[in-house]
């Protein structure tokens, strides 16, 4: 088992807790373990968890915390039970992936348009990028920096490219991208800097779902390339 | 029953509390960035604090109320006026079929926010009012208020008025606040001085301050280089810049951040700085999480008084 190496307050209202810096599927397997242990028996007070890489936040209310269990700090009170559910749930098994989810893309031409830059910096052939690209399996570690975006890791290493130099006004929603080690899809059209390779017509974000985006923490994803969108 | 929108200000948007509950969605949490003023501009008009409110920013806004209703503005350093004549802020305005309401800015704090009995009617979107600009949903269609807009609200309760909020209950608002925050968890990755200068000097707001955030001028250095993987932060976290300059997350940031956190804003300091504009200054300081705790306790207890107390009056036989 892998033990959180601290846990710290990120606010007077959520506490992290922080398992060894890296991006690996047997850190994130030990997060979701214990994210689905605190959804299992959740305390009175409990409002938000969010995963990310190496961390789960616990986003909880003190008032009520402390109305439960009184002369205590709040933070104290949850860092206890925290530090509980992690020794309870080590001797579960790990979960595996979740779901394995293919997303059709358009690679190259007016959806792709950095895909000869990115050929050229790899030093393979846009069709060899693409054969490299789809034949990877991604993992989903966490959501953030707009809804419904998701970052994954498993791009391999003969395709990391860097960043452009100069960023697009506007980056369609749908884009696919690739940014140093990661890859990812635009789920609304925003300026942006990836080199973007290809595009989806997979909805990333629908706020009228439960949940709303469409790839979740603990997904698998692999890419399935289509002539016609 | 609404009321027509003049002129619609510099930046006037839908806010309540914010998007709770969707940040594993990657979902911005956005709100008031003065929730303080929020609540109280609700509480004068009767209404629930996670009402929707215009927030305002600089001032600009003009509307035409179609029908009467009961308003409420709140906000620092905000001038407001009904047809022609100055009205107080920080206390239910009664309004009649007709009356044209302005917000003037002049030049103090930087946002205020209009409340109406009952609430600005606009759909709630994952559970808030307020509006996500950036993809088109939450608050009035989605965007920042135009010109024409017929904003929507229902028929107002009965209530009584003629009383305000004592200025000794309002926040200490200031160009120059002393802001309380926690050190974060990257504290110690930055060089004696630098927390130094953190915790010593007034930091001066940078112009590429917005609803995402304030940068705020500094020279952080660190001591080593690492990376921070992304990770959640929530408005009030400040964050070091490669460039030494930090930023200070408010309602619009994302979720989830990588530059390593110096500090965190407590949460009853969160209403001062979002009064702030580029030129004002901060001085932080430090206490530690036990003692924010207390703070926080003690300012939601001090915002149940203050609610109720103006209910009393509000219904008040």
């Amino acid at each position: 088992m892998l033990t959180p190496r601290r846990i710290y307050q990120l606010s007077e209202k959520a506490l992290t807790v922080e398992w060894e810096p890296v991006i690996h599927p047997a850190v994130a397997a030990e997060i979701r373990r214990f994210l689905q242990e605190l959804k299992a028996q959740p305390f009175p007070g409990l409002t938000e968890l969010v995963p990310a890489y190496a961390t789960l936040t616990i986003f909880y209310d003190p008032c009520l915390i402390r109305e439960h269990h009184p002369g205590q700090l709040a933070a104290e009170w949850v860092q206890n039970r925290v530090w509980e559910i992690i020794h309870a749930s080590a001797s579960l098994p790990l979960p595996s992936p979740s779901r394995r989810i293919e997303i059709p893309v358009q690679y190259g031409g007016e959806y792709g348009p950095d895909l000869e830059e990115v050929a050229t910096h790899c030093g393979l052939s846009p069709a060899e990028v693409i054969t490299r690209h789809s034949q990877a399996v991604y993992q989903v570690y966490m959501l953030g920096f707009v809804p419904g975006f998701a970052y994954m890791g498993g791009l391999p290493e003969t395709l990391h490219t860097p960043r452009k130099t100069t960023p697009r006004a506007q980056v369609s929603a749908g884009s696919v991208g690739i940014a140093g080690a990661q890859t990812g899809i635009y789920p609304m059209t925003i300026p942006g800097g990836w080199q973007i390779i290809g595009r989806t017509p997979v909805l990333l974000f629908d706020k009228d779902q439960n949940p709303p985006a469409f790839l979740q923490a603990g997904d698998e994803i692999q890419f399935i390339p289509v002539n016609t969108l | 029953m609404a009321a027509e929108l003049i002129q619609p200000g510099m930046l006037t948007t839908v806010q309540d509390l914010g998007r709770e509950h969707y940040r594993a969605q990657g979902v911005v949490l956005s709100g008031a960035a003065d929730g303080f003023a929020h609540r109280a501009a609700n509480w004068l008009v009767g209404n629930h604090e996670n009402l929707p409110t215009l927030e305002v920013s600089l001032g600009g806004l003009e509307l035409v109320f179609q029908q009467a209703t009961v308003v409420a503005v709140t906000g620092y350093g905000v001038q407001a006026s009904l047809d022609t004549l100055a009205i107080d802020c920080w206390k239910p305005i009664p309004i009649r079929a007709g009356n044209r309401l302005k917000i003037t800015y002049r030049g103090i704090g930087s946002r205020s926010y209009l409340a109406v009995a009952g609430g600005w009617e606009v759909p709630c979107v994952l559970g808030s009012y307020s509006t996500y600009a950036s993809a088109g949903w939450g608050g009035f269609q989605g965007r920042a208020l135009r010109k024409g807009d017929l904003l929507r609200f229902p028929p107002p309760p009965h209530l009584h008025l003629g009383f305000s909020i004592a200025s000794s209950a309002l926040p200490a608002y200031s160009a120059t606040p002393v802001i309380r925050v926690m050190k974060g968890p990257e504290w110690d990755w930055f060089t004696p001085e630098s927390q130094h200068q953190f915790l010593e000097e007034t930091l001066v707001i940078l112009p590429q301050s917005n609803r995402m955030g304030y940068r705020l001028q500094a020279q952080m250095q660190r001591l080593q280089n690492k990376e921070l993987l992304s990770t959640a932060v929530s408005p009030g976290t400040i964050q070091g810049l490669p460039d030494g300059h930090l930023v200070l997350m408010m309602n619009d940031a994302p979720a989830t951040g990588g530059y390593p956190r110096v500090a965190q804003v407590v949460e009853a300091d969160l209403c001062l700085c979002g009064q702030l504009v580029p030129g004002n200054r901060i001085r932080f300081v430090a206490v530690t999480p036990a003692e924010a705790e207390e703070i926080y306790v003690s300012y939601q207890q001090r915002l149940q008084l203050l609610k109720q107390r103006i209910f009393q009056r509000l219904h008040a036989n």
